[in-house]
């Protein structure tokens, strides 16, 4: 799923999909613009070789996750828009609900070693 | 002198030659790669430079191909599919056999129930050969897991 990450593989292959979800929520969107969303937020760290989004997106759809269809925007070329479905947004729901809790456990850990 | 479509016609006879036989996400995936070419350009970077850099972002087609077949072997069959899948045997052997019958009957007066019984006994057959070339089909698709 990516090249030199400065996250490991297994976090950021764990990632893909809540992250996926989660950049949907906010609209439609293609692939190349979900990866660039990606890196930016993420400061370049999360680092994937970007045809390896297509199969996990395909996945996703495959699960009933998300939809898809070919649309044009004003003078830009075609492009596959992937949006949430329902399930899509139970699954994000429950990937946040997952996440916090590793989160949760995590920080709370940690400031006890720090007190 | 770099040429984006005749780059772009290459790599795609590469990806289709490696397996991925799909236009829609060899499509998907040339988006892709034309977009990233367009952002690196902008930065003035060489267009055969450019071009290669967005290649090897994208991934190399070997990789990208065994991705693409993973997905396929994950969902080999939709239940629909498999409904439609048996009823287009069914249909193909009934076309096949029913007219068989009907000049059988037809020509050598044979009586209507064992024409029955034959048509009965050839949906049990069809449904069987049905079973068979679906389990062969999976065990198929599973190996190349």
């Amino acid at each position: 799923m990516y090249v030199s990450a400065m996250l490991p593989r297994e976090l950021v292959a764990a990632s893909a999909e809540p992250l996926i979800l989660a950049l949907l929520a906010r609209g439609e969107n293609y692939g190349y613009a979900i990866i660039q969303e990606l890196k930016i937020r993420s400061e370049n760290r999360l680092q994937w070789t970007d045809g390896m989004l297509y199969p996990v997106l395909h996945r996703m759809e495959a699960k009933g996750l998300l939809k898809s269809r070919w649309a044009q925007r004003g003078k830009e070329r075609k492009r596959k828009y992937y949006s949430l479905k329902q399930d899509g947004r139970r699954a994000m729901a429950k990937h946040h609900e997952q996440w916090s809790l590793v989160h949760a456990v995590l920080a709370g850990l940690r400031k006890e070693t720090y007190v | 002198m770099f040429n984006l479509e005749e780059a772009i016609s290459q790599w795609r006879q590469q990806m289709a030659g490696g397996g991925l036989m799909s236009f829609e996400a060899l499509d998907e995936l040339e988006e892709h790669l034309r977009d990233d070419f367009a952002r690196r350009q902008a930065t003035s970077q060489d267009p055969a430079e450019a071009f290669t850099a967005a290649l090897e972002q994208l991934g190399s087609t070997t990789v990208l191909n065994a991705e693409y077949q993973k997905i396929n072997s994950d969902h080999p069959m939709k239940p629909i599919v498999k409904i439609l899948f048996g009823l287009g045997i069914l249909l193909t052997g009934a076309s096949v056999v029913l007219p068989a019958l009907a000049k059988m009957q037809e020509h050598f007066g044979i009586p209507m129930e064992l024409i029955w019984g034959l048509m009965g006994g050839t949906v049990v057959a069809t449904s069987g050969i049905c079973i068979l070339l679906h389990a062969l089909v999976f065990r198929k698709i599973k190996a190349l897991a």
